[in-house]
């Protein structure tokens, strides 16, 4: 390699030059052309109707959100309860119809599984497949082959990163490229190394149409957020369960603080909500407290 | 002041004018933000002024203002009875409130909050003397001088009264009425608190009020404990209070009446209930 002529000498450009002026404008294009391409195969299907509340969960928080959202169902029917080790178990309350999820979690729990494995119970497993496949046929959740389509838009950007990398190490150890130069590159493509495995790995799963349905569907009932303090029994045990589906486990912890403290539920299922409880900043103002406001 | 009613916030007298048409309303909590915004027939709120940010208000506010329902910013801090100036900042704050929600008028209590830099943390009853009166008066004034649109003030519910009082209730309330121009907040169940606490007769309290004055009213549910009823806005209103609205309204019927509610909050359904109760009571059409 040692007397082999180097890349820039070989293409008679000056090193640093086809280094900034091509390679990491290469790079950065195909950046863009990869976010662009990703961008239309990600719209989606805008839903011509209000979410479901398995499909909002699913939305807002995948698998984990959508088992908490049918054990918030079941327990607003009053079919589980609190059980001793943190756990839940059925009560003799007999349930009525209802959606495929809450009842293959209602059977784990009968059957005597865990809440931390709840998502590995054959049944459930079997729901939410069910559930992620309506989400992909309904353009709110990638299909898999838009994720591949999603993927492919970065090889442009990964032979960029390859050729350009090639280029400036060459250029740099030949002289053609300074080092403080070098580190600046250096620095830009790892930043955008970074970039294209995000891109590679693409963990996202809601299409723009599935985060704008979920953006709106959120802002409809902004009210249940538990940084409101919501007043559960005004809105109703229906209610509770869309609060967990969009907000997560704090909602449930507002409606049901026994049970979610019972079995840990906030700590188990996350707490990624606003902090519940508390006045709610509003009807106790300055009245010096919510017992006696003679105001 | 401006030409007499030019403005649209004056009235042929030259003072501020009572809004009309509010109607029945529910003061808004971010706890039962969504039942309030539920309701169809909704043209009033009321707001607690001091957890508005004016600058960015909640959107579910900027909601019921933009379809047409007349939101109220109420103070509960600004001490318009304390011995100190009222605070410019403080009333800065309830002027932004006004404008950033559009509202026909705000309103505060007749009671002091703090003194001597310690803050009572409740509403406490002003003194019904000569001197307290000419301290709220200024304190009023300065308050209207600062202000957008119409204040109204509202008598609390007191648990004891000061010694040496110079004027009774409704001798009070109307020199300050005549002396400022003021518009009254009259809390029906204040009214009742007041009057079944001192074993007095609430009429005779309603019946000398400057009641074309009125502003709207408040509603609200209390408790007895303690020997004494306590104005909790935490239960269901009582018939009593009801029927005092009824005779109110046949004498004149304020332009709204807001019920008002800061916990233990009952079913939708319940909510819904006492606001036709109310509604039913004034005359006013039903909101729900």
């Amino acid at each position: 390699m040692g007397d082999a002529p180097s890349i820039a000498a070989t293409l008679d450009a000056s090193g640093a030059a086809f280094f900034w002026v091509v390679c990491v404008p290469a790079a950065v294009g195909a950046f863009v052309l990869a976010l662009v391409v990703r961008r239309r195969v990600s719209r989606g299907t805008p839903p011509d109707r209000e979410l479901r509340l398995y499909e909002a969960a699913m939305l807002q928080g995948e698998e984990r959100r959508a088992v908490l959202t049918a054990l918030a169902v079941l327990r607003m029917e009053g079919t589980i309860e609190a059980a001793d080790d943190a756990e839940a178990r059925v009560t003799p309350t007999a349930r009525r119809a209802g959606e495929p999820l809450d009842g293959a979690v209602y059977e784990a729990i009968r059957q005597g599984a865990k809440l931390p494995e709840l998502k590995e119970s054959t049944a459930v497993r079997a729901a939410l497949e069910a559930l992620r496949h309506d989400l992909e046929r309904a353009g709110l959740f990638f299909t898999s082959a838009q994720h591949a389509a999603r993927r492919r838009a970065a090889l442009p950007m990964l032979a960029a990163l390859v050729l350009g990398a090639l280029f400036g190490v060459d250029a740099f150890r030949s002289g053609a490229l300074p080092e403080a130069q070098f580190i600046a590159g250096l620095v830009i493509y790892s930043l955008l190394t970074l970039s294209l495995f995000a891109l590679l790995a693409d963990p996202w799963r809601r299409t723009g149409a599935g985060t704008r349905a979920l953006q709106a569907h959120e802002g409809r009932h902004a009210h249940l957020n538990p940084s409101n303090s919501p007043s559960w029994k005004t809105y109703g045990a229906s209610s509770v369960a869309v609060g967990v589906a969009l907000f997560g486990p704090a909602a449930l912890a507002g409606a049901d603080p026994e049970f979610a403290s019972a079995t840990g539920i906030e700590k188990l299922y996350g707490s990624d909500a606003g902090a519940a409880g508390g006045c709610g900043g509003g009807g106790c103002g300055g009245c010096g407290g919510c017992g006696g406001c003679g105001g | 002041m401006a030409d007499p009613g030019a403005d649209g916030r004056t009235g042929a007298d030259g003072r501020d004018a009572a809004p009309a048409g509010l109607g029945v309303g529910i003061g808004w909590r971010p706890a039962i933000g969504g039942f309030v915004a539920s309701l169809p027939g909704l043209r009033f709120t009321e707001v607690i002024a001091e957890s508005v940010r004016p600058a960015r208000p909640d959107p579910a506010l900027l909601a019921l203002r933009d379809r047409g329902a007349a939101v109220v910013p109420h103070g509960v801090r600004l001490s318009l009875g304390g011995a100190e100036p009222v605070s410019a900042e403080r009333v800065a704050h309830l002027a932004a409130c006004a404008e950033a929600l559009g509202a026909p008028l705000v309103s505060e209590h007749v009671a002091f909050v703090r003194a001597g830099g310690v803050e009572a943390g409740h509403l406490l009853p002003v003194p019904r003397t000569r001197a307290a009166l000419d301290v709220l008066t200024a304190n009023v004034r300065r308050t209207l001088d600062g202000l957008p649109v119409p204040l109204a003030v509202e008598p609390i519910a007191a648990l004891f009264d000061w010694p040496d009082a110079e004027y009774d209730e409704a001798a009070f309330l109307t020199e300050l009425v005549e002396r400022t121009g003021v518009l009254l907040l009259l809390d029906v169940a204040n009214v009742y608190a007041n009057a079944r606490n001192r074993g007095a007769d609430p009429l005779e309290l309603i019946d000398r009020l400057p009641l074309e004055r009125v502003a709207y009213c408040h509603v609200a549910g209390g408790e007895q404990a303690g020997g004494r009823y306590h104005d909790t806005h935490t239960a269901p209103v009582p018939p009593e209070v009801l029927d005092l609205v009824a005779e109110l309204c046949a004498r004149r019927r304020p332009p709204g009446l807001l019920l008002e509610r800061d916990g233990r909050y009952p079913p939708a359904a319940a909510l819904r209930d006492e606001l036709d109760a109310v509604a039913d009571a004034s005359g006013h059409p039903r909101v729900t």
